[in-house]
């Protein structure tokens, strides 16, 4: 890799490793896992990186990459192994973030609560801000699927939130 | 900013610390994985061109310092952060108080599960019984004013070992339990510290636990220590996976499992709902008992095939898109016996020609460069011993889902052949590589099953 290659590979990672990270946690809901699917995502763009110049939306392309690294995880054995005594083992509080949950978050709590196909439609659409034909088009699904599942993962956030909660989502 | 996203972004706080990590270790990685380039060969050569002129200028202007050369050479700082101390908290309380008898829920093995008895022997000592039913390990531990260390640690044969002060004085360290300052990502004597860890037991939830990690032969040994309970939960997880875990489950009482306890599943036959005692389902981790939410698990039922009286069914739970937990199970009556547990999507079965194995085909797909790769294994119960039934050879077709299967078919009683892809290995860029050709020659793999 030239140096002009070796600096824009810099940068792209500089642009975007903030933003995909936030995306593989909501997927897998664990730090170091979302830090080692980011750090795989890189190096698998990395090695195409050449083929890739004239792609239209780079973001686009590393996040499907994201997701499907985070789906392929959640589908592990490795993974599944862990359900089940994750319900005892729990990751690491970060102080800082103990203070901060000292404001509600019950909406953001609720979301990660959701099943993958519902959760990652509310991701891309409200994290994401994508339209309906933006989230199917990334997820690989019909526009209808979107819309069935957002009204899904709707019902079951409102199930869950409190009648002010559902209000400010309601409104979104 | 719309509130999903502004709840969203507070709950995950930060990331910038974690993006230099990712960047750091990619930085790392990549100088192992070239990108794909027509001009890597003269690159490569320039490079180590110039490379060896340096060196040689540096050999022949100063042939003494080629060590003060590779001080100076860049590394990459790697989780190089280590946060702050939190607090420091007397070292006394992570022991349980005199006469404590704690009981320990355990799964993965038979001496998992423990009963632990505490015994102050002075200010700077206890000692601490460990009965598995197996054996009774006596331990004896020495509280400094920075270290908690082990100084005795036998097998009790008939009556435990007892000690005057002096003695106690006299043993030497055989380990460092735990090691002052308390602070995340300290190190001590190859163990590894994180602090606070969270962590719910079936006798409490913990918010501020000592998590130290120790590489042993063959895995790694996690301890998890509470300043006011002690010991909390300790897991051994092998080098394959295989996972040994004890819990606290309570002290000085004995810890009751409710059988009482019923849950609910749709029978996707009849799309019924029944009700079944919960400590039935033998598949599911028991440690579940205590911490079952029912309202988040959602478990299905499909009946596969009747004979008789005895039904052969699967249970399904976990479920992400179209996979799940497959508990494959006999019913008779009321009576559930539990066979094997596979992760997956049953996609079709066949049952021998004696009606005594079912033979099934399992598939778990994988995304690879965005091309969708089939997987899929083969999985024989056999009916009567509700165990699975694996052939000594060609196990890999047996074991995970790692190769497509097109075709599989009994040849007897014994026998099964199945159609597949002639390939290497299982890698998916092998998968990915052979779906590309134009032939995508396959091969027909034969086994027979030990019974």
């Amino acid at each position: 890799m030239m140096l002009s290659d070796e600096q824009a590979f810099q940068q792209v990672m500089e642009t975007y490793s903030d933003y995909l990270l936030r995306i593989a946690f909501l997927y897998v809901k664990d730090w170091q896992v979302a830090e080692d699917i980011v750090q795989d995502s890189f190096l698998s763009y990395y090695v195409k990186f050449e083929q890739f110049e004239e792609r239209a939306s780079l973001k686009t392309y590393l996040v499907r990459i994201v997701i499907n690294k985070s789906k392929d995880y959640l589908k592990s054995w490795t993974y599944r192994k862990q359900q089940l005594t994750n319900h005892f083992f729990q990751t690491k509080i970060d102080p800082q973030k103990m203070l901060q949950q000292a404001e509600r978050l019950d909406i953001a709590e609720a979301i990660l609560q959701l099943p993958i196909p519902l959760r990652e439609v509310i991701v891309h659409y409200y994290y994401e801000e994508l339209s309906v034909l933006e989230v199917a088009s990334l997820l690989r699904i019909s526009d209808n699927t979107v819309k069935t599942r957002m009204r899904r993962a709707r019902q079951l956030l409102k199930e869950k939130l409190s009648s002010e909660e559902w209000e400010v989502l309601a409104n979104e | 900013m719309n509130e999903i996203k502004r709840q969203l972004n507070k709950k995950m706080g930060s990331t910038s610390k974690r993006s230099e990590q990712v960047m750091a270790k990619v930085n790392v990685r990549k100088r192992q994985k070239q990108p794909f380039k027509k001009s890597n060969r003269l690159y490569y050569a320039t490079f180590v061109i110039f490379l060896a002129m340096i060196t040689l200028t540096i050999l022949v202007m100063n042939p003494w310092s080629l060590n003060d050369f590779s001080q100076t050479t860049p590394t990459v700082p790697v989780d190089e952060e280590i946060k702050e101390t939190i607090e420091e908290l007397p070292l006394q309380k992570y022991f349980k108080e005199d006469g404590d008898v704690a009981y320990f829920l355990g799964m993965g093995n038979e001496y998992a599960g423990f009963t632990e008895t505490t015994t102050w022997l002075s200010d700077e000592y206890v000692e601490i019984l460990e009965d598995n039913t197996g054996a009774v390990m006596q331990k004896v531990y020495r509280i400094k004013t920075d270290a908690i260390e082990l100084v005795y640690e036998e097998i009790m044969e008939f009556e435990k070992k007892s000690f005057t002060l002096t003695q106690l004085n006299q043993l030497d360290p055989i380990q460092t339990i735990i090691k002052l300052p308390v602070k995340d990502g300290f190190t001590f004597e190859g163990q590894a510290m994180s602090y606070p860890v969270k962590l719910i037991t079936p006798y409490k939830e913990y918010d501020n636990l000592v998590q130290i990690t120790k590489e042993i032969e063959g895995g790694k040994n996690y301890f998890y220590y509470d300043n006011g309970d002690g010991l909390v939960a300790k897991q051994f997880i092998t080098n394959d996976g295989h996972e040994i875990l004890s819990l606290l489950g309570s002290i000085n009482e004995l810890p009751t499992i409710n059988k009482e306890k019923v849950i609910s599943f749709k029978n996707t036959l009849n799309n019924t709902v029944e009700e079944i005692p919960f400590y039935q389902l033998t598949f599911l981790n028991q440690l579940l008992l205590y911490k079952y939410e029912a309202d988040n698990f959602e478990l299905t039922y499909e009946p596969l095939f009747t004979d008789k009286d005895t039904e052969i069914g699967v249970f399904k739970y976990n479920c992400l898109e179209q996979y799940c937990e497959n508990a494959f199970v006999k019913r008779l009556g009321e009576d559930i016996t539990f066979g094997s547990l596979v992760w997956g999507k049953l996609q079709s079965f066949k049952l021998s020609p004696n009606y005594e194995n079912i033979l099934m085909s399992i598939t778990l797909d994988e995304y690879y460069e965005d091309t969708l790769l089939p997987r899929a294994m083969l999985h024989v119960l056999n009916i009567d011993k509700m165990e699975v039934n694996l052939p000594s050879s060609k196990q890999d077709y047996f074991t995970h889902p790692w190769y497509p299967i097109f075709h599989y078919e009994w040849i007897d009683d014994k026998t099964i052949q199945a159609e597949v892809p002639d390939i290497e290995n299982y890698e998916s860029p092998t998968i990915y590589k052979w779906r590309q050709t134009k032939q995508q020659k396959t091969k027909i793999i034969e086994v027979s099953l030990p019974y």
